[in-house]
């Protein structure tokens, strides 16, 4: 551009003050001009009028003058000829006198130079004429005297005199007015001259104003447009505060915004991670961002100039070239994915983003290197493939189902087990597979019951299609999906399980049924022999019998303990629960195992501060007792002592039974209340136990609702305990209200307690 | 005192035979079946009859039923000897009308001892 900007001009007026200057000084200045040419003008009219009156007053005065000396001549005639002619001019004069004064007084009232003087003539004009009118009285009255005339001579000399002044003073005024006039013209020369050079002046400057506040200003303003578009750097800002400024100001910060943004968009295309490209009508490189390096291995250099299918993969040429097309003919933004030969020759998968611009005819593309998310993709496909046919061949039934308990899922197992089509079970709620069940209302699903379920192994009664009931048994699961909670339940059918069971529990009654009636037989024949029943035998005939005897008892407590196990984990153990004194399983364990222990040479010692209630059921207690304590006294290095100790712990009963015997190790204790579980193998042949005892004694402890467990150092001794709920414990198990063993007569109750203890005597699984 | 034992195997009568009749001094009278005990139990008048459950034929149960129903064995008191010995069965029992159960296997040394405390003499 030509124009240099004019950064000096101080301009702080806005557009519209600018406007108002230009139109307002102009206007200002020939308001003046025109206020002084009238001024001027006025000034020579009043002149003229100022000539004209002093005309006036000079024949005014003259007049008067006149008539004063006429009437002082009159009155002279008059007073020598008393002639009526003289008195007439006499009296017009005299009568005339005070209308002219008056007249010259109004024609002087604008003259206050005058004003002094004519005050004067006015006094005297009175005195005059009141020394006139005094000199008629004196003629009327006939006393005809010379003197006052001369009075009056003097006196109208004096006023004569003083009316030449007057006129003198008004011929000066009339005499100076033409050279005023003159000067007044002279002025107005001047003026109109120099007014007119002024506003030409006026007019060159209001051009300046206006070219450099505004038209100078917008031109710097349409430069800096050309500049901005041919990316030139801009003009300095425009200085001031107007509209044309602050229209600078904001363009130099949209000039400097869009030179940030295409910094930044610079700095994107360089720093990206995905190459930014543009590929000509050729299918050629035009421009490559450095990504080049690291997606594809190539310098963008080395690509520009090439076309890019040299860098596909042969066999995804055709569809990229295809896809391509596309893009071109329908002009949109559609996304494709290739593989990319790299310069070492490793395949990159490629998913391009192009954009066909038909103005600068060529193709702008990122290309994103997607090789991570598909072998992603592969492994996760495969890993679905694997989970899928883990699932479907899984032989137990599978269910994925809502947060209320809706059906979204099941594999091929679910079908077999309900008897159902997948179609069919979708979509159904799980209450209609365990109908009649409250747990699986979906009242109970809304209101988030499922809780209960989840996290053990539950059995319910499911129902096939056909109506068929069967057990299952169901684990329920809940995880987080990207729509919110779900249920995974897996349901087996357990009615082979069942059956199996039921099998193996009939199996082992009967078997133990009928093995009792022939270890009756045996057993008994050997205690009548071995205790001489049946007569006296042999030493070495003896020992053989109560060898048998042992065993076969052994054999009785084998099965009994079989029994009681079986009943137990079957639950049909049957308990009468009752109010039961603590003191009195003490007295009956104690009992019973006193001879036991004296055998052993252990002593039993009690520790109980107070007797406590329990809700138990009695014999079954006692039976526990026995077992604990026979186990102690089995365990004992002899002479010892066995210590029971009772305490009520909040409200629970809480018994220990501690020996100093060799101690279980470890590893084994937390085996210990299991089926067959020994310390030792040889133990149930050395100390003669079933390895049930302790097994039985958990059952019976849980089922009253307690625990039980055991601690001990190998080679100082064991403690055993248990934990039952006090009596009045809300944990306490129900004591039945008629229990029919409190019908029976009493001496078969106590029948009763004795057969169960004695066998129980036996039966105390030695399963340490 | 005499005792009418009715069990269908002969090895448990023998046994429970030689423990009332030599360790507790009791007259023994054995049956082996249902029937043969109601007619023997008419025909001998036991002060206890010992009724196994499980028999071939009349069981238990039912022999204790026909004993309740005659008017000349109604009033014997009877003691099963069982292998079932749960409470419910128990229960049952008593409520068919028997005196007490033994189970089995029982203690031949105290058998004699555990019948006189069922009925309640020295």
């Amino acid at each position: 551009m030509s124009e240099k900007p004019k950064q000096k001009s101080k301009i702080t007026l806005t557009l519209a003050q600018k406007g108002l200057v230009l139109v307002g000084v102009p206007l200002l200045f020939e308001l003046i001009f025109v206020g002084m040419l009238a001024t001027l003008l006025s000034h020579s009219e009043s002149e003229a009028l100022r000539v004209a009156q002093s005309r006036a007053i000079i024949t005014k005065t003259n007049t008067l003058t006149k008539l004063i000396i006429e009437a002082g001549a009159a009155l002279a005639g008059y007073s020598a000829n008393r002639a009526k002619s003289y008195l007439e001019h006499y009296e017009a004069a005299v009568e005339q006198i005070p209308v002219e004064m008056e007249e010259l007084r109004s024609l002087s009232a604008d003259s206050p130079e005058q004003e002094e003087r004519l005050e004067k003539i006015e006094s005297s004009v009175e005195a005059d004429l009141s020394m006139i009118k005094n000199i008629k009285r004196e003629i009327d009255a006939g006393r005809n005297d010379q003197d006052p005339f001369k009075t009056l001579q003097k006196f109208t000399d004096s006023l004569e005199q003083e009316l030449d002044s007057f006129v003198r003073a008004e011929r000066q005024i009339e005499k100076s007015s033409p050279q005023i006039q003159q000067r007044s013209k002279q002025m107005l020369n001047t003026l109109l001259w120099s007014g007119t050079a002024l506003n030409v002046l006026l007019s060159l400057l209001m051009a300046n104003l206006f070219y450099t506040g505004i038209t100078g200003r917008l031109k710097i303003l349409t430069d800096n447009t050309i500049r901005l578009a041919r990316n030139e750097s801009l003009n300095p800002p425009i200085a001031g505060s107007d509209e044309v400024a602050q229209l600078d100001r904001v363009f130099h910060e949209m000039a400097g915004a869009l030179v940030e943004a295409a910094r930044k968009e610079h700095s994107i295309i360089e720093n990206a991670l995905d190459v930014i490209c543009s590929i000509d009508e050729n299918g050629k490189f035009t421009a490559v961002s450095p990504a080049s390096v690291q997606v594809f291995g190539y310098q963008p250099e080395e690509l520009i100039g090439r076309r890019f299918t040299e860098l596909i993969l042969a066999e995804d040429i055709e569809s990229t070239l295809d896809c391509t097309r596309r893009i071109m003919l329908e002009q949109a933004l559609l996304p494709f994915e290739n593989r990319v030969v790299k310069k070492d020759g490793t395949l990159v998968n490629v998913l391009w983003s192009s954009y066909w611009s038909n103005q600068e005819l060529c193709m702008f593309c990122v290309a994103h290197d997607i090789s991570d998310r598909k072998r992603a993709e592969n492994m996760l496909k495969e890993s679905e493939l694997r989970t899928r046919s883990i699932i479907e061949s899984m032989p137990i039934g599978l269910v994925i189902t809502s947060p209320i308990g809706e059906i979204e899922l099941v594999n091929p197992q679910m079908e077999k087990i309900f008897d159902m089509t997948k179609e069919e079970l979708l979509g159904q709620h799980l209450s209609e597979l365990f109908p009649g069940n409250e747990e699986f209302s979906p009242e109970n699903f809304k209101a988030g019951a499922y809780q209960r379920l989840l996290a053990r192994v539950r059995e319910f009664k499911a129902q096939r299609k056909g109506g068929e009931i069967f057990p299952a048994e169901l684990t329920v699961i809940v995880f987080n999906t990207s729509e919110g909670s779900r249920l995974l339940i897996n349901i087996l059918d357990v009615t082979e399980r069942h059956s199996m069971e039921r099998l193996k529990r009939e199996f082992v009654s009967t078997v133990s049924h009928e093995l009792r009636t022939p270890l009756t037989a045996i057993r008994g024949s050997l205690t009548l022999l071995s205790i001489g029943a049946l007569g006296e035998m042999a030493e070495q005939a003896m020992k053989a019998v109560k060898i048998a005897e042992r065993n076969a008892l052994r054999l009785v407590n084998l099965i009994n303990d079989l029994l009681d196990i079986e009943k137990l984990e079957a639950g049909k153990m049957e308990m009468v629960f009752e109010q039961v004194q603590i003191s009195t399983v003490f007295e009956r364990a104690f009992e019973t195992v006193r001879p036991y222990a004296e055998q052993f040479d252990i002593k039993l010692e009690l520790q109980m501060p107070e007797d406590l209630l329990l809700s138990a059921d009695c014999d079954r207690l006692v039976q526990v007792m026995i077992n604990l304590l026979s186990n102690a006294c089995k365990y004992s290095p002899k002479h010892d002592t066995v210590t029971v100790s009772s305490s009520k712990e909040e409200n629970q009963l809480f018994v220990s039974i501690v020996d100093h015997g060799r101690g279980i190790p470890a590893e084994t204790l937390p085996k210990i209340f299991e089926r067959f579980q020994q310390v030792e193998s040889a133990d149930s042949k050395r100390k003669g136990g079933t390895g049930l005892g302790l097994a039985i004694c958990k059952a019976i402890i849980e089922q009253h609702n307690g625990s039980i467990g055991a601690s001990s150092e190998y080679g100082k001794g064991s403690k055993f305990w248990f934990r039952l709920p006090l009596w009045n414990s809300p944990e306490a198990p129900e004591a039945a209200e008629k229990l029919a063993r409190l019908e029976l007569p009493p001496e078969f109750r106590k029948l009763q307690e004795e057969i169960q203890p004695g066998s129980s005597i036996e039966t105390a699984s030695q399963s340490e | 005192m005499k005792v009418l034992i009715i069990d269908d195997e002969e090895d448990i009568r023998s046994i429970a035979s030689m423990s009332l009749g030599i360790l507790g001094g009791i007259d023994v009278v054995e049956a082996e079946g249902g029937e043969e005990g109601i007619s023997k139990a008419e025909a001998e008048n036991p002060d206890v009859i010992l009724l196994d459950h499980n028999m071939p034929g009349l069981d238990g149960p039912a022999t204790l039923a026909k004993l309740r129903e005659n008017s000349a064995t109604k009033n014997i008191p009877v003691i099963f000897l069982t292998a079932r010995a749960l409470t419910s069965d128990m229960e049952r029992l008593k409520q068919m009308g028997a005196t007490g159960v033994i189970t089995k296997p029982f203690d031949p040394t105290t058998l004699a001892t555990q019948v006189k405390a069922i009925l309640g003499v020295q």
